[in-house]
């Protein structure tokens, strides 16, 4: 029964919600719209979910007194201050603490840490970029082309020449024909897997989201 | 006091650029900042924005969206079921109950997979076809169409020759074929060029039958239920080449944007900071 009673309720609501799609009867779209909005309340208990995990391996860190728990007590203590001044005070609105927070805290922060990555890709892209065949070559002189194409650098090396060759068309045509071909092949593969996806779960023979044990 | 806020976020900014050095006690704690500050954001807006209104609100201060609602009514329980739901998946703090957090898992689990079944057919497949199903002519006018047809076929033909026949005929030397392919490369977009200066429906004949044989390309190359090889290998050969003039943009899109990025953090602590720049 541990196993049974999920995979009906996953066939049941599956079936459900396929059904909204072909019957456009209010009773039913209405129930799916309901449907939907437990859906994005699990999400929500979810992620807390996630959070509270974070908070409690912090916290036996810190009573461990294991290595780095100094850096536990940041974590506790700026998570602690972002809830407390998004309760009282309003959550995202203009003006409010949290939003404060929001933008002079997470966004520098996090802008900061991927910026990071600039310096990462450039090693990531020696390694990716090294001519080892020509599909590796086309890889690269597309590359250096949309680089280049995006930058103020790339419109004045090329300004002299035809407007078609000039780097910012070239990008382009570029993104527009063959990279959007690619992506339209790639997008229409994964939509027929998910698709694929979607039907084993349903029919209940995808059960990998149930966990291990029995 | 502005100055003060502005140093603390340049000191945290370099803290966290000195990892470019090695790892470090500064790193570690604006690390740990970003950890606790992203935690801390997503807590709130999913409590404040879901379950609070949704759940805690309906449940047990009896209002939903500003409105009384009665306890026991069917609102009340619409609000009840999920957030029991919800809770259910608590369960894996206690091993010997886990087990039924699987039933939230079903619920959410099958609704986005019945959820997406029918839009995904619709939206990534039936409208991406339709979208990729241009004339490849590029005009209405039949003799004009035929030209720009034909035009457009020699190129890609010479285009597509070079590519898979002279590369499988031809060297093994490594430069020899990296110039083919350059060649072939040219090849294409001088005829794009030429074809700009004859017409513009040119151009668009050809865009167009790059995107269709693009497309069928990198289909055939996900093709796995034969051998590619024949006419499905030239077409899968075709999709390589497609698929990595996508991906090498996409790589370089992805490296201006962290670029991007980077120079935002470069002018906050010259221009803001220091004022050494305008």
């Amino acid at each position: 029964m541990r196993r049974e009673i999920p995979l009906a309720i996953t066939f049941l609501i599956g079936i459900f919600m396929l059904v909204d799609f072909f019957v456009p009867h209010h009773v039913v779209s209405s129930s799916a719209e309901e449907m939907k909005q437990w859906g994005t309340i699990i999400i929500a208990a979810s992620i807390l979910l996630g959070v509270g995990n974070l908070i409690r391996v912090h916290f036996h860190k810190i009573r461990r007194r294991r290595e780095g728990w100094g850096y536990s007590i940041t974590t506790l203590a700026i998570m602690a201050i972002m809830f407390a001044f998004g309760g009282p005070w309003g959550t995202i609105e203009e003006g409010s603490a949290f939003n404060w927070m929001f933008l002079n805290m997470q966004v520098p922060l996090q802008s900061t840490m991927f910026s990071l990555l600039a310096f990462f890709i450039a090693s990531a892209a020696y390694r990716a970029f090294r001519l080892r065949s020509a599909e590796a070559s086309l890889l690269l002189i597309a590359a250096i082309i949309v680089m280049l194409g995006r930058v103020p650098l790339g419109q004045l090396m090329t300004r002299s020449w035809p407007e078609a060759v000039q780097l910012p068309n070239m990008t382009e045509v570029i993104m527009a024909y063959p990279n959007m071909a690619a992506f339209r092949g790639i997008l229409m593969g994964a939509a027929l897997g998910v698709m694929a996806m979607g039907l084993r779960i349903i029919l209940g023979i995808e059960r990998s989201y149930l966990g291990g044990e029995k | 006091m502005t100055f003060i806020w502005t140093t603390i976020g340049a000191l945290l900014t370099l803290s966290i650029y000195s990892f470019l050095y090695k790892d470090n006690p500064f790193y570690k704690f604006a690390e740990h900042l970003v950890v606790g500050v992203s935690a801390g954001y997503y807590l709130v807006i999913y409590y404040f924005n879901f379950i609070h209104p949704n759940v805690f609100s309906p449940v047990f201060l009896l209002r939903m969206g500003g409105e009384p609602i009665g306890f026991g009514s069917f609102l009340w329980w619409m609000a009840l079921i999920p957030g029991l739901l919800g809770i259910l998946l608590y369960a894996r703090f206690f091993p010997k109950f886990a087990w039924v957090g699987r039933w939230a898992l079903g619920v959410y689990v099958g609704g986005y997979a019945g959820l997406g079944i029918s839009p995904v057919m619709q939206a990534r497949v039936i409208e991406q076809l339709r979208a990729n199903a241009v004339s490849v002519a590029g005009v209405e006018d039949p003799f004009a169409a035929m030209t720009n047809l034909a035009l457009g076929v020699v190129i890609f033909a010479a285009m597509t020759y070079l590519l898979i026949v002279k590369r499988n005929l031809g060297t093994k030397n490594l430069l020899a074929k990296i110039g083919v392919l350059l060649v072939s490369a040219v090849m294409g977009y001088a005829g794009w060029w030429v074809l700009s200066l004859i017409s513009s429906t040119g151009v668009v004949s050809l865009t167009n039958i790059l995107l269709v044989v693009g497309l069928l390309g990198t289909l055939s190359y996900f093709f796995f239920s034969m051998k590619h090889k024949g006419l499905l290998g030239g077409l899968a050969r075709v999709g390589i080449a497609f698929l990595m003039v996508g991906f090498g943009a996409s790589f370089g899109y992805t490296v201006m944007s962290r670029v991007s990025l980077l120079i935002g953090r470069v002018s906050f602590l010259l221009h803001d900071w220091l004022h050494l720049i305008d």
